[in-house]
């Protein structure tokens, strides 16, 4: 009874004596005890990278989601790539379409193998290009129009089309060579997709290592192409806020941070401990005009209303001049672009020509995503330039998901959509074909629809004269310009930082934005 | 025996409830997902999918059917313990929540600690010294406390104590290399059962500062709950008695008062471990931790049904369960809940 009265007895004296030793103990274990190494590579051979968003899956069938496509663009190939906007071989030493544009002939190099060790056929080709076809989801859309693959033998193989298509082969650099035997013995029922969500069938330079807690690849000693001074495992470390991902580079934690906020790579633009790129791909930022009902269907207001942007303002105020005034529908890094002029803010025009179209006094609306802040302020300074010529301009946020389901009927596109925009591969066709033609329903954000444009499209897409290609997607770009579907307004550098000392260089990816992995080489060789 | 019944009616009732709640909750939040803009087909597709190419992910998938029927099979799977198939994944959604859930929980369990550690003597010494400085000073800190976003707080605490202090990780679950081999998916277990004590230093070190701030919003509330209820239990009789009896202010404290005001902490704790594992998707997105909370916040963004609806239904089964392992708590600390619900049966 006294005891109890005087709070603490001898017993609980010595229980708590002994948590508190227990608790130094494990303390002192820690300080002292080496660390389990978990991964393959020394951290000075490897490379740390930190990137916002979801990895949801690795199966490279997902390739169209952004963080899937930069990790498996190391650990598998591709029958073709891009050097900058130039289309080279990879797998394929040798590619030619047949003069209809129907099929196309292969040669595949010799010798690759997969991180198994087994060769890489013309038969993998085939079943990849068969099972992209049965599952028809992700960068299946690329291939549509993909009928069946000839195989001759281990190295030569025909692709044969329902129609004639010379974006096939630009689309192929994004369509990632599976090991056959290794998917189907994994197919279960999804044709392997759970399977490939967390396993390797790739011949690519890194291979799938652990993924524990963050997604790491490691060197594969067997690959094709070797290069010197590749990192021996590169990490993929999922950090969403860009300022924790800025201050774990200042850590040193990170070696290389993707999608950090302007505001962010500004802050340590003179920081000499690390080197901010910015990244020049093909992102540019438009305003889609709804070209077929509404207010903006007249040509006349929607060229008025190019010229009452502030580009200049915008991209010094706002974007932090991480980029360059566009001068086209198509972004400035891609190829077959005409040179046309810039749009120049001129709002005296604009209000003539507003006047002439009878919308003096139009009352606009324009949908933005709210989740993206620069896109939410140039959406802002929209609204405010054109109060400047008595316009009133209403505002619609609205989630990407509601904007794709909006584009399957013309009548529900928004009225004006402000976006930003890049093409899968470096191609002009893509983003032509993709985003202007009529009859590319749900993928044609102006709703546009012209028979002239149509044609010239389609005679693009049946010939192999790469020259002629070029020069007809000049024409459409030319008319797409004289028809004001878009404000196009500027190209968009996404800066990249990187620690000094860890990595070479970062270099710009048209296929991979905004870098592949397979470039990184480390500083200290 | 008719003890036994009663509590046994008692058990059956409130699973009963328990069970009509989630199925409340699994139809409404169906019927959100399936009223939140965008098509399900077409996020699966792909944005740059053809019709064709979305008409065929719909069949596929089922979504071709009309909503009631999808509805239907959502609740037979249900029954049998199936969450779906998630969309994105394309994994069972069980076997996604196996990889992220022990993260969140590991989370959730030092964060409901530090919650309990920090606001129980804080209360205690508030309520015992009422008008006091130290009474003023805590109820202005819960105020200030209680009214931060988390995701705010969250972000200045890791810069100060992470960036520029250094004083604790900035994000992260382990150092490199520090991590253990995954067993069960929640790094400070993990490395307890792999007899790793570095690991677990490591671990420790990294789920402080986000437990810390995810236990900040709820102790705000169990202060405030422990301080108005031991300010009632104070003015009793019989806290009069013992101290009359001599006992010392402490004993009269820990020994009498405290265990008589813990009910409707007990009720608060046992909401607050849902409510944790809801809140825990901003501490997890800022400390970049694996989840719950980013599965579920990326299975909204791409329009994931099954995924938010496992997730959903996690939440809401560990809140149910909570909330009745609470109940049958109360049952047993507090004589006054097993009259009012037996009357004089179980006496």
């Amino acid at each position: 009874m006294l005891q109890s009265l005087s709070g603490i007895s001898a017993v609980m004296l010595r229980r708590r004596r002994l948590m508190g030793a227990a608790c130094a103990a494990v303390l002192a274990l820690g300080m002292g005890l080496p660390a389990t190494d978990t991964f393959a590579a020394s951290r000075d051979k490897t490379i740390i990278v930190g990137l916002g968003g979801a990895i949801n899956t690795l199966d490279p069938l997902r390739a169209d989601y952004n963080q899937t496509n930069t990790i498996i663009s190391a650990v598998y190939d591709t029958l073709v790539t891009y050097d900058e906007a130039k289309m080279v071989g990879s797998l394929a030493t040798e590619y030619a379409y047949s003069a209809d544009a129907k099929s196309i002939t292969v040669t595949l190099r010799d010798g690759v193998k997969f991180h198994d060790g087994k060769s890489l056929t013309a038969k993998d080709v085939a079943y990849t290009l068969d099972r992209l076809k049965r599952i028809g989801t992700g960068v299946a859309s690329l291939i549509d129009g993909y009928d069946s693959t000839t195989v001759k033998d281990d190295t030569h193989f025909t692709i044969n089309l329902s129609k004639s298509n010379t974006l096939f082969l630009p689309s192929l650099s994004k369509i990632y060579i599976v090991n056959s035997a290794l998917v189907e013995a994994n197919k279960g029922a999804d044709e392997g997709q759970a399977w490939l969500q967390g396993h390797d069938a790739g011949s690519g330079p890194y291979v799938l290592g652990d993924q524990s807690q963050a997604v790491v690849i490691d060197l594969f000693p067997g690959y094709w192409a070797p290069e010197a001074g590749r990192p021996e495992s590169i990490v993929f470390r999922r950090i969403d806020e860009s300022a924790t991902r800025r201050d774990e580079l200042l850590a040193g934690n990170v070696d290389v941070a993707f999608g950090l906020a302007d505001r962010d790579a500004a802050g340590m633009a003179t920081n000499p401990a690390v080197k901010v790129v910015p990244i020049n791909t093909s992102y540019q930022a438009d305003i889609i005009f709804n070209t077929n009902s509404g207010p903006t269907a007249d040509p006349k207001i929607r060229k008025a209303l190019r010229m009452v942007y502030d580009y200049a303002g915008g991209l010094r105020g706002i974007r932090g001049s991480n980029g360059k005034v566009a001068n086209g529908p198509l972004p400035a890094r891609l190829d077959c672009r005409p040179n046309l002029p810039p749009v120049k803010q001129d709002l005296e025009a604009a209000k003539a020509l507003l006047k002439e179209a009878g919308a003096s006094s139009a009352k606009l609306k324009m949908s933005f995503q709210p989740v993206f802040e620069l896109q939410k302020q140039e959406a802002t300074l929209f609204q405010s330039n054109l109060r400047e010529i008595g316009i009133e301009l209403e505002l619609e946020p609205i989630a990407f998901p509601n904007y794709l389901a909006s584009l399957k009927d013309k009548k529900t596109i928004p009225q004006m959509m402000l976006l930003e925009d890049f093409a899968q591969f470096p191609d002009a066709g893509v983003m032509l074909v993709k985003g202007y033609k009529s009859d590319a329903i749900g993928t044609n954000r102006a709703g546009y629809s012209n028979p002239e444009v149509d044609k010239l499209l389609d005679e693009a897409l049946a010939t192999g004269d790469e020259k002629k290609r070029c020069d007809l997607y000049s024409q459409v770009q030319t008319i797409l310009d004289k028809d004001s579907v878009m404000i196009d307004m500027y190209g968009v550098y996404k800066p990249a930082v990187y620690r000094v000392g860890t990595i070479a260089e970062l270099k710009a990816s048209m296929l991979a934005t905004p870098a592949e992995p397979a470039d990184f080489r480390l500083a200290k060789k | 025996m008719p003890a036994f019944r009663a509590y046994a009616w008692f058990l059956a009732r409130r699973l009963g409830l328990a069970l009509l709640t989630l199925w409340g909750l699994a139809t409404l939040v169906f019927l959100m997902i399936k009223l939140l803009p965008g098509d399900e087909a077409q996020m699966a597709a792909g944005a740059d999918a053809s019709a064709a190419q979305i008409e065929a992910v719909r069949q596929r998938l089922g979504l071709d059917a009309p909503v009631i029927v999808q509805y239907v099979r959502f609740l037979g799977r249900l029954l049998h313990g199936d969450l779906g198939t998630s969309n994105v994944t394309l994994q069972p959604v069980l076997a996604d929540l196996e990889k992220v859930l022990p993260s969140t929980l590991e989370l959730v369990f030092f964060a409901m600690f530090f919650n309990l550690l920090i606001a129980i003597p804080i209360g205690v010494i508030a309520a015992y010294r009422r008008g006091g400085v130290f009474d003023g000073a805590s109820r202005i800190g819960a105020v200030v406390l209680g009214g931060m976003p988390a995701f705010w707080l969250a972000l200045v605490l890791q810069y100060v104590l992470g960036s520029l202090w250094r004083v604790v990780p900035i994000s992260g679950q382990n150092s490199f290399g520090n991590a253990a081999p995954v067993m069960s998916g929640a790094p400070t277990l993990d490395a307890l059962l792999a007899g790793n004590a570095a690991s677990f230093v490591d671990g420790m070190y990294h789920v402080l500062l986000p437990a810390l701030v995810l236990a900040a919003l709820f102790s705000t509330q169990i202060f405030r709950t422990l301080r108005a209820a031991l300010l009632g239990v104070l003015r009793s009789d019989f806290i009069i008695a013992v101290r009359a009896k001599g006992a010392t202010a402490r004993h009269m404290l820990v020994r009498h008062a405290l265990p008589n005001s813990l009910n409707p902490v007990l009720t608060l704790a046992g909401t607050q471990a849902g409510a944790m594992i809801g809140s825990a998707v901003l501490v997890e997105t800022v400390f970049a931790r694996k989840g719950i909370g980013a599965y579920m916040f990326n299975g909204v963004a791409q329009k994931d049904t099954f995924a938010v609806l496992g997730s959903v239904m996690f939440i809401g089964t560990a809140v149910c369960l909570v909330n009745l392992i609470v109940d049958i708590l109360q049952l047993f600390v507090d004589p006054r809940i097993r009259s009012a619900q037996f009357g004089g049966r179980t006496q």
